[in-house]
């Protein structure tokens, strides 16, 4: 399975936080990234959608900048398989929690919260991602011989290699969710038809 | 027996302390020898500033006056304490000005503003101009050789050259010019010299000044100084005559406003007339901008070819003392509420010699000569003043009239509503479809929005109306418990995330040698995190205390007073500190936060002015239509503009080295916020550095 990538978009926590190091030792240095201007972050997010990445969000930045909700709400617009872990100071009002319902945010970790708890709801969500259509997927393709070769051609008439379908489903195009939903339903019929072996 | 004669000894650093004592502050100092030239009955002063920006700049006074010859410069101008002014309270024929300048401090003024100052002055008729020049290094140098500090024996050259015989004035030009002089402190003291002149231009002769930059000369190009504190009148009308068609204009009431009527020349002979009305508010206003002497909220004044003609209604502090010749307040003991009275009134009435000979002063020069045509005068002055409170009168019927009429009309707009209602109501029950049913409905709904905004409406009418009779007060209010709440939880649940995380890495690797650079840097970092914490909690007992801290306080006096707290450590770190508000300001808020305020600004720019050489740190306020300004700078190492969004921000810092938190601007913005005001960082008034503009609104009642 490729790397998983932790984006850490908070205004606040310095590069030598003992969490940092702790996201470090356990994934790599190079797959943490750590952005304290929002619109940096979102950029990093959006022109990386090909990667496997989970996200640790602020809510609040200066005024001048873009806030968690925004951030969150501009990824959703591109993607729904980035898991974003909330990361804020404050408890949030009702409207705050549905409109963070709204848009997929994983889960709500405490800006006083020990490393180990943070680290826990991380992996929390790096765990999720590996249940995704594109995840099983790319497990799947992990195995296979030829990446590049076409694999499917689609009604319109285009081609498709292993790797073009990951970055299809990745980055959400029409073809990708489409190509997810289809799977989705294939498999759900042939479990309840027990032909899970087919 | 011996007998010796003792002399007092003089020394230079008691003259300077007397003149800090004196004069405050530059813009002072700079007005103060504009003063000196008005009392010297120049017509035209020219103040110049050259390279001012930089350090070590040029300022050049220049005026037409009388000047002085040797024997004014030895014992006027060289005399500390001449009385001279004190003496003569006008100055000479044949203006006979009302002098301004307070008794001889224009030489301290020139210490203030610079350390060489030559003076060129000559009176007319003289043969030769003198040249003195004073070199306040001369005495700076002397000041520390303590033994040698007498101020007496410090020489001064007076240097004397042939010229014009018809030239006459004075030159102050100043040189290294102590302080920068920044396009903010041009326009500072372009609003301070406004109010020595008078504004209304009909009296001769003149007074004007003129400014000039050089770096701004895009703005100060020899331009007039102007007061427009006259627009500040709530009511004026100007009255004129036509020599050529015989015809008097005059102001008559028409019902609704004033209009000028044209009628017949009467016995006194042709004349133009001026008036201006002050009511409450415009008086505060016109009091506060202008200054001189020239012109008083104080009657009626008759101009003869320009010249005042008699000392009417001079101004008095006595009322009954005033001479009220016009008899424009002796009509208010019948009706006293509906005349105008001397105290609201400018008028000025220009009569000529050649026009008007029947108009004859009388010998005492208290009055004019009673006869015919000085009665008509009188009674069509008084004639006028009555045609103008007829409006008056007529502007308080009508207002109080207005909200009780828009009441009045909106509900008959509602009966014209009721009856649509209930003609479709009879349609229905003659049987009509649902159709009209919704129609109904909806005229309903609309009814009902239209009453709400009726009301609505009436009611922020006479919100208004009440508003308007207020003077405005200061009452600020502290900002919602909730969001304060909300800050007050950030600040804590950030640092104590930071602080756990820390003791969780120590608690796990604390005997780990392969850990010592992290541990001893979290267990630094836990500290300052306390710290912050620590501030944050005193920050929050600030305003615990603030209940009972409210008072009424003066800002200058509230500054200063956090300034001279700084004085030890300004002079330790050779800053410069410069400060200068308008005084007589007075806030009604809490005393503690508005100094937090100005503490907090003063601890970042010393931290951000460690690494320069000379080191200012300026704060000036004023104050401005609704709200009072304070701009603060420091000449430091300023803001890089790609984090000048962030400056504002919790925790944010660049002087860390030096111990900065990153709490100060944010508390300063917070407190700012609390009391609807605002903080703003704009371009640097020096070359490097910050400046800060901060707004104080004086608030308003129903808010």
């Amino acid at each position: 399975m490729t790397n998983i990538h932790i984006v850490i978009i908070d205004d606040n926590i310095p590069n030598t936080d003992p969490l940092i190091r702790k996201l470090e030792k356990n994934y790599g240095k190079e797959n943490i990234h750590l952005f304290s201007t929002s619109q940096d972050g979102l950029n990093y997010l959006l022109d990386n959608l090909i990667q496997r990445m989970v996200v640790l969000l602020d809510i609040r930045f200066p005024a001048t900048e873009k806030d968690g909700h925004t951030i969150l709400q501009e990824l959703r617009k591109k993607t729904e398989l980035i898991p974003v872990v909330i990361w804020s100071a404050n408890e949030c009002s009702q409207n705050e929690f549905i409109d963070f319902l709204k848009n997929h945010a994983f889960s709500f970790i405490k800006q006083d919260a020990s490393t180990q708890e943070i680290v826990f709801e991380l992996e929390k969500a790096i765990q999720s991602t590996s249940s995704n259509v594109d995840i099983a997927i790319e497990q799947w393709l992990e195995k296979q011989d030829n990446k590049d070769n076409t694999m499917l051609v689609s009604k319109s008439g285009n081609n498709y290699s292993a790797n073009d379908l990951i970055k299809e489903i990745r980055i959400q195009t029409d073809e990708g969710k489409h190509l997810v939903s289809n799977i989705n339903k294939l498999t759900i019929d042939l479990l309840f038809r027990g032909q899970e072996k087919i | 027996m011996t007998k010796t004669e003792l002399h007092w000894k003089f020394d230079v650093s008691t003259f300077r302390l007397l003149g800090r004592e004196l004069i405050t502050d530059r813009i002072t100092a700079l007005v103060e020898l504009v003063k000196n030239a008005y009392d010297a009955n120049a017509t035209e002063v020219h103040v110049e500033f050259y390279e001012t920006r930089k350090n070590y700049g040029k300022i050049i006074i220049r005026d037409n006056g009388i000047g002085m010859n040797q024997n004014d410069i030895e014992t006027k101008w060289m005399r500390i304490g001449t009385d001279s002014k004190r003496k003569d309270k006008f100055s000479p024929a044949p203006f006979n000005r009302r002098v301004v300048g307070e008794k001889g401090i224009g030489r301290f003024a020139i210490d203030k503003l610079g350390s060489l100052c030559v003076i060129e002055t000559k009176n007319r008729g003289d043969l030769s101009l003198n040249y003195l020049i004073i070199d306040w290094r001369k005495y700076e140098d002397k000041e520390k050789i303590s033994e040698l500090s007498n101020f007496t024996e410090i020489n001064n050259t007076l240097i004397q050259k042939k010229s014009d015989q018809q030239k006459q004035g004075t030159k102050i030009i100043i040189n290294y010019a102590r302080d920068i002089w920044t396009e903010n402190d041009i326009e500072r003291a372009n609003k301070e010299l406004s109010k020595i002149i008078s504004p209304l231009q009909t009296i001769t002769p003149s007074f004007n000044i003129f400014i000039f930059s050089n770096k701004y000369s895009y703005k100060y190009n020899h331009t007039k100084v102007i007061n427009r504190s006259i627009e500040y009148a709530s009511h004026d009308f100007k009255i004129s005559f036509d020599k050529n068609n015989n015809i008097q204009e005059a102001i008559k009431f028409d019902g609704k406003k004033l209009i000028i009527d044209e009628i017949k020349p009467l016995s006194f002979g042709l004349i133009s007339f001026q008036l201006y009305y002050f009511n409450q508010s415009a008086k505060g206003n016109f009091t506060k901008s202008y200054k001189g002497e020239g012109l008083k909220i104080d009657g009626v004044k008759i101009y003869r070819d320009g010249v005042l003609s008699t000392p009417f209604a001079e101004y008095n502090d006595n009322q009954d003392k005033m001479r009220d010749v016009l008899g424009i307040d002796k009509r208010r003991w019948s009706g006293f509420f509906d005349k105008l009275g001397l105290r609201d009134l400018i008028g000025i009435i220009s009569i000529s010699r050649d026009e008007n000979a029947d108009i004859i002063d009388s010998t005492n020069r208290q009055d004019f000569i009673d006869n015919e045509a000085y009665r008509d005068l009188k009674e069509f002055i008084i004639s006028q003043i009555h045609e103008l409170e007829k409006l008056l009168q007529y502007n308080k019927k009508q207002d109080a009239e207005n909200a009780s009429q828009d009441l009045k009309q909106a509900i008959g707009q509602l009966d014209f509503f009721k009856n649509d209602l209930s003609n479709i109501k009879n349609d229905i029950r003659l049987g009509n479809t649902n159709s009209v049913v919704q129609k109904v409905k909806q005229l309903e709904d609309d009814a009902r929005k239209i009453n709400f905004s009726i009301k609505q409406g009436i009611k922020n009418q006479e919100t208004e109306k009440q508003d308007s009779k207020r003077r405005e007060s200061m009452l600020l209010s502290l900002m919602s418990i909730q969001t304060y709440a909300l800050e007050i939880v950030h600040i804590i649940k950030t640092s104590l995330g930071m602080i756990k995380r820390r003791a969780e890495f120590l608690q796990e690797n604390i005997g780990l040698s392969e850990s010592f650079d992290e541990n001893k840097l979290y267990s630094n970092d836990i500290y300052n995190e306390i710290n912050k914490l620590s501030q944050a909690i005193d920050f929050m007992s600030s305003y615990t205390k603030s209940g009972d801290d409210w008072c009424n306080f003066e800002i200058s006096q509230a500054i200063n007073d956090v300034f001279n707290g700084f004085s030890d450590i300004a002079f330790k770190e050779n800053i410069k500190l410069e400060v200068d508000i308008e005084a007589g300001v007075e806030l009604f808020y809490n005393q503690i936060l508005f100094g937090d305020i100005i503490t907090n600004l003063i601890n970042n720019s010393i931290k951000a002015l460690v690494n320069v050489d000379e080191k200012i740190i300026k704060c000036i306020g004023y104050s401005e239509k609704d709200q009072f300004i304070i701009i603060f700078s420091d000449n430091g190492y300023g803001i890089q503009h790609k984090i000048k969004n962030k400056i504002f921000e919790i925790f944010f810092t660049t002087t860390s080295e030096f111990g900065g938190q990153g709490m100060g601007l944010y508390m300063v913005k917070t407190n700012m916020e609390a009391i609807h005001g605002h903080i703003d960082l704009i371009d640097s008034e020096f070359d490097t550095g910050v400046t800060f503009k901060l707004m104080f609104p004086y608030k308003k009642e129903n808010l």
